[in-house]
């Protein structure tokens, strides 16, 4: 074995204890674990830094906004049989959506008609954001999801805004 | 040396490929064995029901319970299919024997406001906890395998409605009833739609506030929007699960984020990056493993740090929750607010009828 070698050895054990440094026998009294403030000298921080989700660009929240709008047409169809309802809305829907919404009895849905221009909600990213709609039935909150920002909008659920 | 080392690869390759086999194997069957590992059902005394409350249910909205119970384990159901029927009375009636139906279901009657319709029987049968809990049963084997549906699915297949997940938020508090009903507890069940975030057992290191550890001459916010969890003895490594369903928005630093299709952003922080299970876009279930326990970033030891963002939040059960930004003490003469939009983790919990670290499994260390 070269010095390399066994210098490389060496770090990849001291990484290897670094890495794994609870791996040894645990300590008989509980010693609890918290979240720190930084130890940076000068810096105000807070405790500890969030990182918020990046959102969607422009271009892609309306296009998160006419998916809303049309999957919301096609939904507001309550006098189509479960059949021709179910396919209006598949081309829409997210796997899970699909699933969720297959078997549904369209003659319950009390929406007819969208009324206005959705609104994407604060608190919204670039894989996942609520579009809120105005219809004849009150505001809906559509969830549309997509696997990563090249990727089209899927709808995933279209609930009535609670009062 | 080296030769030796490949042998023992040699021979071990085939055991590891049929532990993956077996890995496989378990991963696909978890949903039904879980559920069974919820509990079989047995036949409750109805004089021994407590009178609560029990996740905000209390007298004779838990003897309406354990009478859905009761007619499930007569049928043969066990704990899921009784968790889904009292999930649902707790969405149609609110637990209650209704006499009238409701402006969404006017002709509806009874727990789980079965329609006039003669597949429900009689109007008597619809008003007989036990008859109308039948029924459900029934319409629930006649969907063939529920047990592969969401149970929010399952329960708007028979119920009908324009809103597959209205009963979603009844499911947690569904299966604390059931769970302290039928004994022995919730809390070993990991399943339904809020699930704790380490194995249960794990304690509480820290709590959700301010804190006032100032660190002298620095300017440091020391409000704490999260609770700290860790298994113990032995807190590095331990599995991390997604507490709710999502999408994976965050994957960075020492932060995981999930969005919740209701709006809300559960982050765990702390784990190593190499433990992370999941990217940015994948899609998550309430229960699944998410990475590891770590103590990546600024934190003493191996722990979670659980934190709930309400930002952008469509769910009204968590509407009310106090907000961080609205706790502020008064800290030498600064004024020390919570980060925006956070509520308390416990809180969260609580809105769904869960106690997140219950007194007799849960230690707090603080």
């Amino acid at each position: 074995m070269t010095h390399h070698q066994f210098g490389g050895t060496l770090l990849a054990a001291a990484l290897l204890v670094v890495l794994t440094g609870c791996s040894g026998p645990a300590p008989v009294s509980p010693v609890p674990a918290t979240s720190l403030p930084s130890t940076t000298p000068t810096e105000p921080v807070d405790d500890p830094e969030v990182i918020v989700a990046p959102t969607a660009d422009a271009d892609s929240q309306a296009a998160a906004i006419e998916t809303a709008e049309r999957a919301t047409a096609a939904f507001a169809r309550p006098q189509l049989n479960p059949r021709a309802w179910y396919d209006g809305m598949l081309p829409y829907l997210s796997q899970r959506g699909a699933e969720a919404y297959s078997g549904t009895d369209p003659s319950a849905i009390r929406v007819t008609a969208v009324t206005g221009d959705g609104a994407v909600l604060e608190g919204s990213t670039d894989v996942l954001l609520i579009v809120a709609l105005p219809t004849d039935a009150g505001t809906y909150n559509i969830t549309l999801t997509r696997s990563g920002v090249d990727e089209a909008w899927l709808v995933e659920r279209i609930r009535p805004a609670a009062d | 040396m080296k030769g030796r080392t490949g042998a023992i690869a040699l021979l071990a390759a085939p055991l590891l490929i049929v532990a993956g086999l077996l890995a496989v194997i378990l991963l696909v069957f978890v949903p039904s064995t879980q559920a069974n590992a919820c509990g079989a059902s047995r036949l409750l005394d109805l004089a021994d029901v407590p009178d609560g409350p029990i996740a905000g249910y209390t007298g004779e909205q838990l003897d309406n319970a354990a009478a859905i119970m009761n007619a499930g384990a007569s049928a043969g159901f066990q704990r899921d299919a009784q968790t889904i029927a009292v999930m649902v009375a707790m969405a149609e009636s609110g637990l209650r024997v209704l006499e009238a139906g409701t402006a969404q279901r006017p002709d509806g009657l009874g727990l789980f406001l079965q329609p006039d319709d003669p597949a429900w029987g009689t109007s008597a049968d619809r008003l007989d906890p036990q008859a109308s809990s039948l029924g459900f049963y029934r319409a629930l084997a006649g969907l063939g395998p529920w047990q592969q549906l969401e149970p929010t699915v399952a329960a708007h297949r028979i119920q009908g409605g324009d809103d597959p997940f209205r009963f979603e938020s009844f499911y947690a508090p569904a299966a604390e009833v059931v769970g302290t009903l039928a004994g022995g507890g919730q809390v070993v069940c990991q399943s339904g739609y809020l699930v704790f975030p380490l194995e249960p057992g794990f304690q509480m290191t820290s709590p959700y506030g301010y804190r006032g550890q100032v660190v002298p001459g620095q300017t440091i916010n020391p409000w704490h929007a999260a609770v700290d969890l860790q298994n113990w003895p032995g807190p590095c490594g331990q599995p991390v699960y997604a507490i709710t369903a999502g999408k994976v928005t965050v994957v960075a630093g020492y932060q995981v984020s999930i969005k919740s299709p209701d709006g809300y952003t559960v982050s765990y922080l702390h784990m190593w990056l190499p433990d992370v299970m999941v990217d940015v876009g994948d899609d998550v279930i309430a229960g699944q493993q998410i990475g590891r326990v770590g103590n990546n970033g600024p934190s003493t030891g191996c722990h979670l740090d659980l934190r709930v963002n309400v930002i952008g939040n469509t769910n009204p059960l968590l509407d009310d929750l106090p907000r961080a930004e609205n706790d502020c003490t008064n800290a030498g003469g600064r004024r020390v607010c919570g980060p925006v939009g956070f509520v308390h983790p416990e809180a969260f919990y609580d809105a769904f009828g869960v106690e997140l670290c219950p007194a007799d499994t849960c230690r707090r260390t603080y």
